[in-house]
């Protein structure tokens, strides 16, 4: 009946961004810490290469009339012992101070960067670079910079040899950002098609660590400028009387007696200049993040305005025998305009003791979210908008965190669709599941280790005692996701959240794990709530289906009155649109398009975009959820245009 | 000698072992295996099996230990970096993990237009053009050149990834899992894609899966892979219909049944 086709996704055209160099030091320029340690540090350049344009005045002069004043009209900051001003000498001093951290921060990255991007990606260089990078971090510096001013006397030559002592930091920051990026798919897709390894390095792999060495950089940066400060406090590397801050901190500590005052300006400016180098080596991290990152563009801003998250209406009593209740929850994401933002809508569905309810639907429907929102685990900024979440009769929904955390792992258990990031990789796997045992039960530690081996029993692992001995990464990933329902089980709970438990393992191992799931269920009366996109798992495991669409729930019925008689347009196209029924020679039926981000939502029906049966009136109105049959609803207008079309055939 | 044409890609007797400081483990047995043009050539089994090894040892992306690996008569085991340049107009690969596979720090127009600026040879209004060339052959709009591979869904950077696999007009691309961390739904829009890209542009794919519904949608012949060796290879209906290996038998069986009556 309907062949669909892939078409181009129907997004706005105006998202773009403010990218490359002037966008980012405009938005760098936004932030209030960012833009004032920027108009510090620009002063501080100024002050380095013109003094004179800051200081008018001689920093040598004398005013034998004000010696060792506060501030006064005529200097601001106040003079010292032979009555030079102490602004003006600030300012002079500048241009050293500057000097000694470009020459310790060009030389630190002129070492570190090419060294680390170096050994990340190629192991030869990493074995000779880290061992010299070792044998440089064995050097006492301070004992190096001593050596280097008192042959030379020369406090850039010393900053130099700063920047190399401090290189092997840096190189171990830049190897270990490196080293994932390295691992990524895009670069061998770079390698595949002949870019060279210098290329790589500077095209796709440094623009992913430049944060961390820009930190990195910025701390060394302070390094030098507080080593040199305090090298020249010792009196070393000074040039009188030309100025420095050392200078003047070693000057002001010898009249610290006769007036405090001196040391404030003197030790002041370095500490503010550390804070604004600090400062803006962060705000830059942040910004250049951010030219890439998800978000921000301006019709996420505009349509997030216009949404308005509707109020709540009382929520409704749930069933006694569900264990677990969802009324019309809707839960928001903070917009980037500061509004809140949509992401599930009024969702609403019981699961009984011992039932396993399946909530199908594409990624970024909100099923996970829904997920983490019965977990009490929903991420920062994320709320509750309206409606309530009910556990044995009880609404949880207000409950505090503490008490919400008591629910966790003895009523709730979850268990993830990558069950080896669950896992530590630094211990057993014994001990991580005795470990839950002994949290949700107060057993003693050779009590939670037999019930640990009864619990891999139980998950069908032979030889418990064995594979309690082992490592995560001794162990299969089917095998690894055993293991994390074990540790789910560990507290017994009444309800266990799988989200996508076998999308990540291989087809044969799927079969296994959606069994043991179902035995579970029945001998423990477990109650499961599958998350999932594939309905041969939901078929396998679970007796009802709620679907869920872009926020909000589409159809809710019997898993095998969904499978044959579908009364949504979405479900029927997710049940399509599967690539385990396809048919030798023809093409596979697809439903064409994305599904929208939370920000493109319309008020009116949220599959209008993909639906092959659009009228008018779905994009009129807000679309309520119509009953379609016993235990089944649907929310689609034109139902009957589904019963009578029946599954296309 | 015979008017039987020379194979675009032939594997003989590939070996690969991977060493670490204690151990070796032999990933590859041995295998050949062949595609001629205009073919797509599955290659299955489950994780482990040495089924993506084969694909990184054809891209130079592990080094071989034993056998040779011919593209369209020549040797590529031993190819320098300088003639990969070369080799990468003809040969492509698109990788598992739509999350992964495009740099997050580039516009989706840079990271199209790469694969021609590393060839050096074409100037920059002929490298716009074919981008928004390949832009529409995968059902991407022409404003995507301008945005960030954040601002699109796993399914969408998929079709980018293809897209760039296109850019040089290759003869082969090596497809290691492009669809497995896909949403069914997704996945179906994405086989169809490259099979109406095989079709219009005579492609010849190495199409690397563990899932056998999968395989047999897009390829023409099969090879089942088990702890480095061979185990079956055949036309896909045959291996299918008619599955030799025991192995096999066992891949088909523990395959997603079709729960769901035949639709009438």
């Amino acid at each position: 009946m309907t062949v669909l086709i892939p078409s181009p996704a129907a997004t706005d055209a105006d998202g773009g961004r403010q990218s490359g160099a002037p966008g980012r030091i405009r938005r760098l320029l936004t932030r209030p810490l960012g833009a004032a340690s920027v108009v510090y540090l620009l002063l501080f350049v100024v002050a380095a290469i013109a003094p004179g344009l800051l200081a008018p005045g001689n920093p040598q002069a004398p005013d034998f009339a004000h010696v060792l004043s506060t501030p006064t009209a005529g200097h601001i900051l106040g003079t010292d012992s032979l009555g030079r001003d102490i602004y003006t000498r600030i300012i002079y001093g500048a241009g050293q101070s500057l000097a000694g951290i470009l020459m310790a921060g060009i030389v630190a990255a002129a070492i570190g960067i090419p060294c680390g991007l170096a050994s990340s990606l190629s192991r030869r260089v990493d074995a000779v670079v880290s061992r010299a990078s070792d044998l440089v971090l064995s050097i006492p510096s301070i004992i190096v910079l001593l050596m280097v001013l008192a042959f030379s006397n020369n406090l850039n030559l010393a900053m130099a040899a700063l920047g190399l002592l401090t290189a092997p930091g840096l190189i171990r920051v830049t190897r270990s950002a490196a080293l994932p990026v390295v691992e990524e798919p895009y670069v061998a897709a770079a390698k595949v098609f002949g870019l060279g390894r210098v290329a790589i390095a500077i095209r796709h792999v440094l623009p992913r660590v430049i944060g961390p060495i820009l930190v990195n950089l910025s701390l060394i940066a302070t390094h030098a400028l507080i080593i040199a400060a305090g090298l020249n406090y010792l009196d070393l590397g000074l040039h009188p009387p030309t100025p420095s801050w050392g200078g003047l901190l070693h000057d002001s500590a010898q009249v610290l007696d006769q007036q405090a005052w001196t040391i404030v300006p003197s030790g002041g400016v370095i500490a503010l200049t550390v804070i604004a180098i600090v400062l803006l080596g962060d705000a830059v991290r942040d910004v250049t993040a951010e030219s890439w990152g998800p978000g921000h563009t301006r019709a996420i801003r505009r349509r997030a305005r216009r949404m308005v998250v509707r109020p709540a209406e009382p929520p409704a009593e749930p069933v006694l025998d569900a264990v677990l209740a969802l009324r019309d929850l809707s839960i928001t994401f903070p917009a980037p305009d500061g509004g809140q933002l949509p992401v599930v809508q009024d969702v609403s569905f019981d699961i009984k003791r011992g039932e396993a309810v399946g909530i199908v639907g594409e990624s970024g429907c909100g099923k996970t979210i829904t997920g983490l929102a019965v977990l009490g685990m929903l991420p920062p900024g994320a709320q509750i908008a309206g409606g309530s979440i009910w556990v044995n009769g009880r609404d949880v929904t207000g409950l505090p965190a503490r008490e919400r955390a008591g629910l966790r792992g003895k009523t709730i258990a979850f268990i993830s669709q990558e069950p080896m990031v669950a896992l530590d990789p630094l211990f057993t796997v014994g001990y991580q599941i005795a470990e839950a045992v002994r949290v949700h039960t107060g057993l003693g530690r050779a009590a939670a280790w037999r019930r640990a081996e009864e619990l891999l029993t139980q998950v069908r692992i032979n030889e418990p005692d064995r594979v309690a001995k082992s490592y995560p990464h001794e162990i299969s990933g089917g095998m690894a996701q055993r293991v994390a329902i074990a540790i789910a089980l560990a507290g017994n709970p009444e309800i266990l959240i799988a989200d996508e438990p076998t999308t990540a393992l291989d087809v044969s191992v799927q079969g296994e794990i959606i069994e043991l799931l179902s035995s579970l269920q029945d001998e423990k009366g477990l109650a499961i709530m599958l998350i999932s996109h594939d309905w041969e798992v939901v078929s396998e495991l679970c007796t009802r289906a709620v679907v869920m669409y872009a926020g909000q729930v589409v159809e809710r019925a019997r898993v095998e009155d969904a499978l044959d008689d579908p009364r949504h347009p979405y479900t029927e196209g997710l049940l399509a649109a599967n690539p385990h029924l396809v048919v030798p020679g023809e093409p596979l039926r697809t439903i064409p398009g994305n599904v929208p981000p939370p920000s493109d939502w319309p008020e009116s029906c949220h599959f209008q975009d993909r639906c092959a049966y659009v009228r008018a009136d779905c994009r009129a109105q807000p679309i309520p959820m119509v009953s379609t049959g016993p235990e089944r609803s649907s929310r689609c207008l034109y139902v009957e245009l589904l019963e009578s079309t029946g599954v296309a055939s | 000698m015979t008017d039987v044409p020379e194979p675009l890609l032939q594997v003989d007797e590939l070996r690969v072992t991977y060493r670490s400081q204690h151990r070796h483990v032999e990933a590859i047995k041995g295998v050949s295996l062949r595609v001629d043009a205009g073919e797509v050539l599955g290659l299955v089994g489950a994780s482990g099996s040495g089924k993506s090894t084969i694909g990184n040892a054809i891209l130079g992306l592990v080094p071989v230990t034993g056998g040779t690996i011919r593209f369209a008569g020549q040797d590529i085991v031993e190819v320098r970096p300088r003639e990969r340049k070369v080799l990468a107009r003809s040969l492509q690969a698109i990788f598992q993990n739509p999350y992964g596979s495009l740099n997050p720090t580039k516009t989706i127009g840079s990271t199209l237009a790469e694969p021609m600026r590393v060839q050096r040879q074409f100037d920059r209004a002929s490298i716009d053009q074919r981008v928004r060339e390949v832009l529409n052959k995968v059902g991407m709009p022409d404003d995507a050149a301008k945005r960030f591979p954040s601002e699109f869904s796993g399914g969408q950077r998929q079709r980018i990834a293809i897209a760039r696999a296109l850019m040089l007009s290759p003869k082969l691309i090596i497809c290691d899992e492009p669809v497995s961390s896909l949403d069914l739904s997704i996945q179906a829009q994405v086989l169809n894609l490259l099979r109406d890209l095989k079709a219009e542009l005579g492609l010849s794919m190495l199409f690397i899966s563990h899932d056998l519904a999968v395989v047999r949608y897009i390829a023409d012949s099969i090879v089942v892979l088990r702890h480095g060796e061979i185990v079956e290879q055949g036309l896909a209906s045959r291996v299918y219909e008619d599955p030799h290996a025991e192995y096999t038998r066992t891949l088909l069986a523990v395959a997603p049944q079709r729960r769901r009556a035949q639709p009438g």
